[in-house]
Formats: structure tokens, sequence, C-alpha cells
């Protein structure tokens, strides 16, 4: 008998930890649902509908310009051996689209790599910093610009100085193009002297420590050829237009 | 209660735990990634990017087409064949950088405030966030204190002073941004935004409507 009322309040201690135990796992699993995020709105049903086919019709689009750009360069190349006039131009004006970014781009570079945190924000957590904010990108972007990238772009979309990058909640467009995580940040320049400097700069060391404490994803690597695909906009301006 | 009951009792809380914990946490990544479970207000803002860039590329594939009709109707007439190579080049010289430029646009003078216990300090972020917000309201051109921004353009502080494509210019800052007058103003404007981020922090920062404004190569 005395066993057993040993045994029972070891039982009933244990019981107790696991139903308290149970209840936190529970607060912890639903509290993000229990705000508003995965109470599923009727809409959003068809808003990802609309999203998705946007993205498709996009993407078609996009194809369709790389196309017919590749005709056109056909067309100019053939152009080309008719005279020196139309030769030298064709030369001047590759080279143009290459520095405004409508030629695709492939040299030494880096490439940064940021992701959001496989860890799940406790409630004494501020989710914040577990997730990559568009300011992150921006940053990146300008630290890669300082230390001398040619050309830069986030994930498929190349990134030049008037490519805005915004968030919509959690979600991180550029060029009005939705992004999904991971975000690889490609740049061609001197990959030593990118790598060495974007390592050392405050903010980059700021993403380290979030990596370290937060679990995020950074990371940085030199490589020796990486490619950078065109801009798919157009070039001309309907506001500016040139003085002399 | 009986002993036995207790223990079936137990054992059931523990099977369904083990049974429905990890499930859960699979539906909750699982509605993440479908992105269903965002505000709808979210995704009408992504909606709406998404018919802009639709937009922009409808531009462009028709810019793109254009060119080839021209180029094989003019195959054997090399002077249209010079008149449409020149043509792109003066639009590509524009974008670059190369061609002075003028147009409507918003001028945003920015002062800090030097004077008090605490002076106020404009940061780099504040600075790619007022930048970001005019590229994505309908800005074309944009140049700080005179400096025009291009691709490799970058901008931070350094000390008291601004680096713009590495050179060195003070405050206060003049932002002169060409584009969609009316889209540029109303986006500045927006409740939360980068304006009142600025005068929240003791940033000054007037907005004018300015035609012609002039940027320089």
């Amino acid at each position: 008998m005395i066993t057993r009322g040993r045994s029972g309040g070891i039982f009933l201690a244990a019981l107790f930890v696991m139903v308290a135990g149970f209840g936190y796992l529970l607060a912890v699993q639903f509290e993000p649902t229990v705000n508003k995020a995965y109470v599923v709105p009727a809409q959003n049903v068809e808003l990802v509908e609309i999203m998705k086919g946007l993205e498709r019709e996009n993407e078609g689009a996009a194809q369709r310009i790389v196309d017919l750009r590749g005709q056109l360069g056909e067309l100019e190349s053939k152009g080309a051996s008719t005279s020196d006039e139309v030769r030298v131009l064709t030369q001047q004006l590759r080279e143009l689209r290459g520095k405004a970014g409508l030629a695709e781009a492939t040299g030494p570079g880096v490439v940064v790599t940021l992701s959001d945190s496989s860890r799940t924000p406790t409630l004494s957590d501020d989710p914040n910093y577990f997730v990559i904010h568009d300011g992150y990108l921006r940053s990146i972007v300008n630290l890669m610009r300082r230390y001398g990238a040619t050309a830069i772009a986030v994930n498929d979309q190349r990134v030049l100085g008037n490519s805005p990058i915004v968030c919509a909640g959690p979600i991180i467009l550029v060029n009005s193009s939705r992004m999904s995580p991971p975000y690889v940040i490609t740049a061609l320049g001197n990959p030593e002297m990118l790598a060495d400097s974007i390592s050392q700069d405050v903010f980059f060391r700021v993403l380290e420590m979030y990596r370290d404490q937060f679990k995020i994803t950074c990371s940085l690597e030199k490589k020796t050829s990486v490619t950078v695909p065109a801009s798919l906009n157009n070039a001309a301006f309907k506001y500016a237009v040139g003085v002399k | 209660m009986p002993w036995q009951s207790t223990m079936l009792i137990f054992s059931l809380i523990s099977f369904f735990v083990g049974f429905f914990l990890p499930g859960q946490a699979r539906v909750v990544r699982e509605m993440k990634q479908t992105y269903q479970s965002q505000d709808p207000k979210d995704l009408i803002r992504v909606i709406r990017d998404l018919q802009q860039r639709k937009q922009d590329l409808l531009v462009e594939e028709t810019d793109v087409s254009q060119k080839v009709m021209q180029y094989l109707r003019s195959s054997d007439d090399t002077a249209a064949q010079v008149r449409q190579l020149q043509q792109e080049a003066t639009v590509l010289k524009q974008r670059t950088g190369a061609i002075p430029l003028a147009g409507p646009g918003i001028r945003i003078t920015i002062r800090e405030q030097s004077s008090g216990a605490s002076p106020s300090m404009l940061a780099d972020e504040d600075l790619l966030l007022l930048l970001n917000d005019l590229w994505a309201s309908g800005a074309e051109v944009i140049s700080l204190n005179g400096i025009r921004l291009t691709d490799s353009t970058s901008v931070y502080r350094a000390g008291l002073n601004v680096r713009v494509d590495g050179k060195v210019t003070q405050m206060p800052l003049v932002v002169d941004a060409i584009g969609d007058t009316e889209n540029m103003f109303k986006g500045l404007q927006i409740p939360g935004g980068v304006l009142d981020l600025l005068n929240l922090r003791r940033i000054g920062a007037i907005v004018q409507k300015v035609n012609p404004l002039r940027i320089s190569d």
C-alpha cells in the first residue's frame, strides 16, 4: 500500500508535468495561429489563383522577350556585314545594352544567400529577427555596389539602379516580381575585393550575428563564374527627355 | 477512479499528442508556403505589382517586336538600319547617364537637426528606403545634391558626410527625381511611410513639385 501510494504520487507528478508540457507545446504551436495568420480568409484562395495566373503570364512574356531579343541580335549581326557604319553602330549598341543591364553578364563574383530562420520563434522571441526583410536585400545590394559590383541580381531578377525592392507583409518583391526564399544575391566583380569588404562591413556582421543567434541563413561565397540575367524592362523614359 | 482507467486515459492523451503535433506542424508549414494564410491586403498588393510587371513586360515585348519588324523591312536599306541603331543608342545613352535629362519631378530637401542634446542623423537605411520608395512610385532618374544615380551607384553615410557614387557631399541633401510626379508625391505621403519615419526622428523633409527639373550627366 505504501509502495502503491508513493508510485501513485510519482505518477501524478509525471502526469502533471506531461499535461503542463502538453499545454505549453500547444500554446507555442498554436500561438501564431490565434492572432490572425492561419485563419484562411475565403477570398485568399481566389487571390492566390489570380497571383499565380499573373505569374504564369509574366513568365510567358519574359520568355517571349528573350526570344525576340535573340532574333533581333541575329538580324543585327547579319546587318553588320552590310556596311562599316552599321557594324560600328551595332558594336556600340551591344556595349550600351551591356552597360544598361539589358544583356546577360557572366564573370567572377560573389553570392550572398539569405533565408528565414528554420527555427520557430517561441513566445519570448521577437519574430522580426527570424525573417529576412526587404531592407536587408537593399543594404546588401548597396554594399555590393559600394565595393565594386558591376552587375547584380536577386534570384532571377536583374537589379538595376532603379529596381525597387519592396515588401507586402512577409512577401518580398523585386522588379514587381514575387521572390521566394532563399534570396540569392549574385554580384559580378572582383571576388576577393567584394568578399573581403562585405564580410568586414558592420551590416553583414549584424546579419551573421542573427544567423548565430536566430538561425537565419546568411552566407557569402566567392565564385570563379556567376551569371546575372538581363533586365527585361524597357530602357526608354516616359517623362525624362534628353537636353543639351 | 480505478488505476487501470487512469493509465488508459493517460496513454490515450500521450498517443494523441504524439499523433497530432507533427501533423499540425506540417499543416502550418504548408500553409505558409502556399501563401493562402497571408493577409488579403498583402496579396492584393502583390497582385497590383504583378499587374504592373505585366504592363512593363508588354511595353518591352512590343518595342522589341517592332524593332524586329523594322529590321526585316529595312534589310536592304542601310540608311534605315543606321537610323534605327542610332535611335536606340540615344535611348540607352539617356538611360546610362551619358546625356543630361529634364522633365517633371519632385525635389525633396532633407535637413538634420544638428542642435539640441540628441542631434538627429539620417541613416543609410533611411536614404535607401527613400530612394526605393521613389523608384517604386515612378521615378525615372534621381540625383542627390546634383550627383546622378546610376546602376552602380552606392549611397552611404561617411561620418557627417554622404558618399554618393564615391563622391563626398554634405547635408542638407537635395533629392531630385524626374518621373510620375503625382504618383511619387502620393507615394511619399503614405501614412507610416518614409517621410513620417524621418519626421518622427526629427529629420526635416520638404517636398516640392518642380517642372521642369534638370538632372545632368
